[in-house]
């Protein structure tokens, strides 16, 4: 729960920083770290299950290689959406938004469904 | 909360966040959970196709004895990155080595074997389905999935203790010869009678003693048959007579007739048994080890319970067990002419009454009241009330010692069990083969 309250504050505070002016490189570390925390205390937890012998270095290696892939992917994914500067009027906003929350809405029925 | 739910619902904070302050870098921040999400989704498990098939090292075992279960899980579909096998080990069966739960990657074709060992108390066991749960490799996206696998079955039997000789006078026997008194004159090894000599009497069959007194004619000993008989086990099952506080008489109750089966048995004699509590449960009877196989079986599942139809003794169905033949009920009792209960149920009348319809009955009597006592003495908790339990316990014992003496008067064999001495000891003591004099006066009388 505590790790749960973490990656939402974290976000929150990182938020708040960027509208405040904070640098935004520090503030993308800050919110990959806690989503880092938060995926390393889910999988310890799942793997806390085990049993002796259950082969969990393996289990775990693997996922720290995905992890770590994932989490370049998305660095920089975020850095080149903060440093190519785009400019947009509002409709072109609107739709972008739209789009991206049916995108969002239709990603997480398909994690849903599985 | 799920993971997948907790992070969408950050990923549309900020979208909602960024477009409201009309902040870029806001938005982009959303970017590095969506591609976390859609790593999960990249990866996610696919059909799970397993194979799982689970044996036991025994189907039947003692109670306290170890099983070996052994689990073995194929992977006939996809590659599985993350995948927690669970076996249903039924309630009240313990671990005492090995894990039923297991975590592991199971590449496609692989196979994984464990084995784990349980231990339990009497009792039928039936186990459940495996569960199993495959994750992505970031854990967002599960499929959980229960296999029905065979062979899920466990029967922990009672003990048995052996009892070497159960003496039993039933009225009526059956026609095979056994071990017990027949009230017949024939051959045998006791005493009998005398009757007038009869061509073919071996010479050392004859009464020398009283062919002298009558110097026409001459006396041949006559020796009591011994045959097999029909015997009724009745275990008393309700809840009310076994049950004192927290702790339950039951156990012991299932010891003896389970001791008491095989002794009857291994003579030769039809057994059948009834657990008398919530319902009926009724072994037919029968002969020999198969019998005792089905009665350990019936006394693995037997278990207390109350009904208002079976409150009393007086709704045991007699008719199950032949007329004139032995029948052994195993009860602590219930007496109604007792102040302390609050019904008027009455065990004692129904077992005169048993008796005078010609049954021949026993009763083995786990004693409740030493039972209750020793349980009492053993709660540090109680301490503080120990005279009051002294003085409870004698009035309690001088009531059922009248209630046991009452009984006896009217011909029921009742022989009182502390649990807390060993049941051979106290069968032997009152059942144990008498000595060849004795069973002369007897056979007699």
């Amino acid at each position: 729960m505590i790790w749960l309250l973490g990656l939402v504050i974290t976000a929150i505070a990182a938020t708040a920083g960027l509208m405040m002016g904070a640098p935004s490189g520090w503030m993308v570390v800050v919110t990959l770290a806690g989503l880092l925390a938060w995926d390393l205390n889910s999988l310890h937890r799942r793997l806390s299950l085990a049993a002796p012998g259950d082969g969990v270095a393996a289990i775990r290696s693997r996922h720290l290689i995905w992890l770590g892939l994932t989490a370049v992917a998305g660095l920089l994914l975020t850095a080149g959406a903060m440093l190519i500067p785009l400019h947009f009027s509002l409709g072109w906003i609107a739709v972008l938004a739209f789009v991206a929350i049916l995108g969002m809405a239709q990603l997480v029925a398909w994690l849903h469904h599985d | 909360m799920r993971r997948v739910t907790l992070l969408s619902l950050v990923v549309y904070a900020l979208i909602l966040a960024g477009l409201i302050a009309r902040n870029g870098s806001v938005l982009a921040l959303s970017l590095l959970f969506v591609t976390y999400l859609v790593a999960g989704q990249l990866r996610a498990p696919g059909d799970l196709s397993l194979e799982i098939s689970r044996t036991l090292s025994a189907e039947r075992v003692g109670t306290g004895m170890p099983v070996e279960v052994t689990l073995a899980v194929t992977n006939a579909g996809p590659s599985l990155e993350e995948v927690l096998i669970e076996d249903g080990v039924p309630h009240g069966l313990t671990v005492s080595d090995g894990s039923p739960r297991h975590v592991l990657k199971l590449a496609h074709g692989q196979v994984a074997t464990w084995t784990y060992t349980i231990r339990g108390s009497r009792g039928y066991y039936a186990f459940s389905p495996v569960s199993v749960k495959a994750h992505d490799p970031l854990g967002l996206v599960s499929r959980a999935q229960t296999f029905a696998v065979p062979a899920g079955r466990l029967f922990i039997l009672p003990p048995v203790l052996r009892l070497k000789y159960v003496a039993i006078r039933p009225r009526r026997t059956r026609v095979y010869s056994g071990l017990v008194p027949a009230r017949v004159g024939g051959t045998g090894t006791d005493f009998f009678g005398v009757r007038e000599y009869q061509a073919g009497d071996p010479p050392h069959w004859i009464n020398w003693h009283a062919s002298a007194r009558h110097p026409e004619t001459l006396f041949s000993n006559e020796f009591e048959q011994e045959r097999v008989t029909d015997i009724g086990i009745v275990l008393d099952g309700r809840q009310r007579a076994n049950l004192f506080g927290r702790q339950s008489i039951f156990e012991h109750s299932t010891l003896a007739a389970a001791a008491l089966a095989d002794a009857f048995l291994s003579q030769g004699n039809r057994v059948s048994l009834l657990v008398y509590g919530r319902f009926l449960q009724w072994t037919l009877p029968g002969y020999g080890k198969v019998q005792r196989e089905r009665i350990l079986r019936a006394l693995a599942l037997a278990e207390i319970g109350d009904s208002q139809a079976f409150a009393d003794l007086d709704n045991i169905p007699m008719r199950l067990f032949p007329a004139h033949s032995q029948v052994v009920l195993i009860s602590p009792l219930l007496h109604g002419a007792s102040p302390l209960l609050r019904d008027k149920t009455d065990d004692v009348a129904m077992l005169i009454r048993l008796r005078a319809r010609g049954y021949q009955v026993m009763v083995i009597n786990p004693d409740p009241v030493a039972f209750e006592e020793s349980e009492i003495r053993a709660d540090p908790l109680q301490k503080v009330r120990l005279p009051d339990v002294r003085l409870a316990v004698r009035v309690v014992r001088i009531e059922r010692t009248l209630m046991l003496q009452h009984l006896r008067r009217a011909g029921v064999q009742v022989i009182n069990w502390d649990v807390s001495q060993p049941l051979e000891q106290t069968v032997h003591a009152h059942l144990g083969r008498p000595l060849a004099y004795l069973r002369a006066v007897a056979g007699s009388q």
